[in-house]
């Protein structure tokens, strides 16, 4: 007699299992090692490295660094993204929509390319900078886009998207009978806006500000290229790391991750708290149908100016990819344009190397991460079992961790050759990036499939069972179809996103691996801005086309982070 | 190939949703589990099904201890309260499913496909989407999903409870007759006494948990168990009364007086507390009162329903009463007597603790 119910059980338990273990060797594993290495001096327990760091004004002033960007960048970001957003959502007038959804673009490029984009429009001989140079007669550029100021222009140029989007999202769950109401009760416009929209909008403000924060601390692109010697925590422990003083590296990594964490926690403490749910139908807000032809036309023309100077640096990039190197030196505009960059990615081998590498690795993580999540989500949303609730907190977790943090954790986990912990030399081998990829793009595929899952009846899984299906046939053949759109999208996306890393990258690539993002450094450390915009246009496009076909799969979903 | 249930228990938590059953479901008939949402009637069926194992008792099917046995190898047909049809799969396939999981092949599958979209009145729909069927069109694919396989016993967990009011009494006859055809062995759950009146050859009523009574349609309705039975089932007043003899008769002397005849009971004695259980039907009204035979009240509402017209007492006591009786008989507000139709023996339960 076979009973059914433990073997039920059992089932849960040989997938779970393997599932929680994997998770924990790759995501808390390495960060209790770099956290004992941290603590650890001559095989005792020592505190001296934190005691150096904290002795160390430089590494002080890098940590401070971390945090007066990130609350500045929070400034920034917000002081861009809410009136942008009520600018849509409050007024009617041409090309709204068109505006709108472009606004929100920038969160979908990946941070690398935003930031060259960026270089190419304010940089030293960007276009930006020349005109302005030439328009003042100035013998030299009027301004040098380095240190903090640059950071920070940087931030707020492509986290706004986040204040945008949420307040957006918060608007449209607003309720216009109580807007109404407090109008009827006496309220004049500032007043409502003071005393009902904007605390109605609170939830939604704070988790942009949390995520911008959360962002800016893990930002590793924009301190890296316009920091010089302005340092982040970030840049700093590349730089130890760089430098092999690998203990300090340890004691920033660290820090970076408690910061990290912190606000994690903060913010899904102020989720479960604050929730206002709307009390009754609710009325969707009207749109105020601007009657003035005048007022049209102005509002019509600066929501499409604001557009245009927020995407200007990736029109820019645009522009640049088209440039033959070495044709652009004095004028203001490139003067030859030619297809020959794009031409160069496949015919130059030193060029489509990087490509085929990126694209093989990307294809493997992502691979490994459908058929992790779908397992992991299936477990999550149909299982009930001891570790569930942690099962959901690995899958986000990467998610909350620096991309530099986790490169540090991998770098000192399997550097070394120790299979009784699980510890094996994997520095230098084909396997690390696929790995980090695997690990980062973990949470976003788990969310696509997750939600997927949760739209997937349980009563199919019972039909299929009580028509003879084995549990594995069920999910070959019924679940796998079902939640595939999800799960595809998902995927997609984190095949994007593993194409373009950079974070991680950096900090793990050998020479024989280099990925797409190394190589555009590469070529821009080369001066050969052509070849490096036109592997970021790739990207850029490849990540708007996925988002496009994928997007309503992933409502909600995380936007690729450094 | 009896369906057995043996000291059946099974508790959520703290909530007992089973509570030690026992059940026999024969060979050939529809039965029902009839009870209001939380008796436990679903969770029964999904033990059956094999989706929930309970924590004491045994299940046997055909002779065999099937308590343990998995979902997939018990073989029994399931329609489910929403369908859950395949929505990526054509009809065809979504029928075709538990053949293709037997590893049938090409022209059998066809073959079955056909003859169980067949007893459906649905074999020219087999290259549709589900989607793009209605709410009873995808019923009968349901149905005919789980007919394919052939099952031994059908299990149908309120299929009819999606559909909407006209539509579901259609759905009903066509089921009946559709089942009664080809013979199947079925366990039924819903909490409408109507459609489990008109589907089944017998019925169980549930209350939370535990089994009330089982037994035909008639003998639930003429001779419920308990208060509870009789209340679930149709609608009843019960009168309290002392058992009495009349003239060889069984009567009950009720309180208010009056003497009505009831059915000889097992068990019962003169002088017993009892409880008449009273159905709409089974009185008449007059305007003329007479004390000793009937019972005086007021009335307080008409209802004309066109086959007959309820009238709404409030008898002497306070006690709400229905009756249903021709239209015209009386006028609201008026005083009226009540008594059994002639020929008519009531049902009298033996008074319970409070």
């Amino acid at each position: 007699m076979t009973d059914w119910a433990s073997r039920d059980r059992g089932l849960t338990r040989a997938l779970a299992i393997p599932v929680v273990l994997l998770l924990v060797w790759l995501v808390i594993y390495p960060n209790l090692i770099v956290l004992v290495e941290s603590v650890r001096e001559g095989g005792r327990l020592s505190l001296v490295h934190y005691r150096t760091f904290f002795a160390t004004r430089a590494e002080l002033e890098a940590l401070w660094a971390s945090v007066w960007i990130s609350t500045g960048s929070v400034v920034l970001a917000a002081a861009i993204g809410v009136p942008l957003a009520f600018l849509f959502f409050r007024y009617e007038f041409p090309g709204r929509r068109f505006f709108g959804a472009l606004a929100a673009l920038p969160v979908l490029l990946p941070p690398l390319v935003g930031v060259i984009a960026f270089l190419f429009l304010a940089g030293e001989s960007g276009i930006l900078t020349r005109s302005v140079q030439e328009l003042l007669g100035l013998e030299q550029a009027p301004w040098r886009l380095t240190g903090a100021p640059a950071i920070l222009l940087v931030h707020a140029y492509t986290m706004y998207v986040y204040f945008y989007l949420f307040t957006l999202a918060g608007l449209t769950r607003l309720d216009e009978g109580v807007l109404e109401a407090a109008a009827s009760l006496g309220a004049g416009r500032w007043r409502t806006l003071r005393r009902v929209t904007l605390p109605l909008l609170t939830p939604s403000l704070v988790a942009a500000a949390v995520l911008v924060f959360m962002t800016s601390m893990a930002s590793f692109s924009a301190p890296y290229i316009f920091g010089g010697g302005f340092r982040v925590l970030t840049t700093q422990i590349y730089a130890s790391k760089v430098s092999g003083s690998l203990p300090m590296a340890m004691v920033e990594t660290v820090l970076l991750a408690l910061a990290s964490l912190l606000f994690l926690w903060l913010l899904r403490r102020y989720e479960g708290e604050r929730r206002y749910a709307a009390v009754g139908k609710g009325v969707q807000p009207a749109r105020h149908h601007v009657r003035s032809r005048l007022a049209r036309t102005v509002l019509g023309a600066s929501g499409a100016v604001a557009v245009f100077v927020l995407l200007l640096p990736h029109l820019t990039l645009l522009l640049v990819s088209f440039v033959p190197a070495g044709s652009w030196t004095t004028t203001i505009l490139p003067q030859a344009y030619s297809v020959g960059n794009y031409a160069g990615l496949v015919s130059e081998p030193e060029l489509l190397r990087p490509v085929l590498n990126s694209l093989q690795m990307a294809t493997v993580a992502t691979a490994a991460n459908l058929l992790f999540c779908f397992i992991a989500a299936y477990l999550v949303v149909r299982r009930r079992f001891r570790g569930r609730g942690l099962l959901g907190v690995l899958l986000v977790l990467p998610w909350a961790l620096p991309g530099t943090v986790i490169a540090i954790g991998l770098a000192t986990t399997f550097s070394v050759d120790r299979p009784a912990t699980a510890r094996f030399i994997l520095v230098g081998s084909f396997w690390l990036l696929p790995l980090a990829y695997f690990i980062r793009n973990t949470p976003l595929v788990a969310q696509a499939a997750i939600a997927s899952f949760r739209q997937f009846d349980p009563a199919l899984e019972e039909a299929a069972r009580s028509l003879g299906a084995s549990w594995f046939t069920m999910m070959r053949r019924v679940a796998l179809p079902l939640v595939l759109p999800g799960l595809a999208a998902g995927g997609m996306l984190a095949f994007v996103s593993a194409l373009g890393e950079f974070v991680a990258s950096i900090l793990l690539y050998t020479p024989r691996s280099r990925p797409i993002s190394i190589e555009i450094l590469a070529q821009l450390r080369a001066f050969d801005f052509g070849a490096a915009s036109a592997l970021g246009v790739v990207l850029a496009v490849l990540m708007v086309v996925v988002f496009a076909i994928g997007g309503r799969f992933l409502r909600g979903g995380m936007a690729p982070q450094g | 190939m009896e369906l057995r249930l043996e000291g059946v228990g099974k508790r959520f938590g703290d909530v007992r949703a089973v509570d030690r059953l026992d059940l026999t479901v024969e060979e050939g008939d529809f039965f029902t589990l009839l009870g209001p949402s939380g008796c436990g009637k679903t969770t029964i069926l999904r033990i059956v099904a094999g989706f929930e194992v309970p924590d004491t008792g045994r299940v046997i099917f055909d002779g065999v201890d099937i308590t343990e046995r998995s979902p997939q190898r018990r073989g029994f047909g399931m329609v489910f309260q929403n369908y859950a049809l395949f929505p990526h799969l054509s009809v065809f396939e979504n029928v075709a499913f538990g053949l293709r999981t037997r590893r049938m092949r090409g022209e059998e599958v066809h073959e079955r496909v056909a003859r169980a979209l067949t007893l459906v009145h649905l074999d020219r729909f087999g290259d549709r989407r589900v989607q793009q069927l209605s709410g009873g069109q995808q019923q009968r694919i349901a149905l005919a999903r789980a007919l394919a396989i052939e099952p031994p016993l059908l299990l149908l967990d309120e299929p009819l409870s999606n559909l909407d009011a006209t539509l579901r009494e259609r759905t009903r006859t066509e089921l009946r007759l559709l089942l009664k055809e080809i013979g199947i062995t079925a366990l039924f759950v819903t909490h409408d006494q109507e459609e489990a009146f008109d589907l089944s050859d017998r019925v169980a009523v549930l209350q939370e948990g535990r089994l009330r009574q089982v037994g035909t349609p008639r003998e639930l309705y003429e001779r419920p168990a308990d208060r509870f039975v009789a209340g679930f089932v149709g609608k009843a007043t019960l009168l309290t009364g002392t058992l009495d003899r009349h003239e060889d008769e069984v009567v009950v002397r009720l309180d208010s007086g009056a003497a009505w005849r009831v059915r000889a009971g097992s068990g019962q004695a003169t002088g017993q507390r009892v409880e008449v259980v009273v159905r709409p039907e089974e009185l008449e009204l007059h305007r003329v009162r007479d004390r000793k035979t009937e019972l005086t009240g007021k009335v307080i509402d008409v209802r004309y329903l066109g086959s007959f017209t309820s009238y709404r007492v409030e008898l002497a006591g306070g006690t709400l009463i229905e009756v249903a009786a021709p239209a015209g008989r009386a006028d609201e507000k008026e005083e009226v007597g009540l008594r059994p139709m002639p020929g008519v023996r009531l049902h009298a339960l033996p008074v319970e603790e409070a």
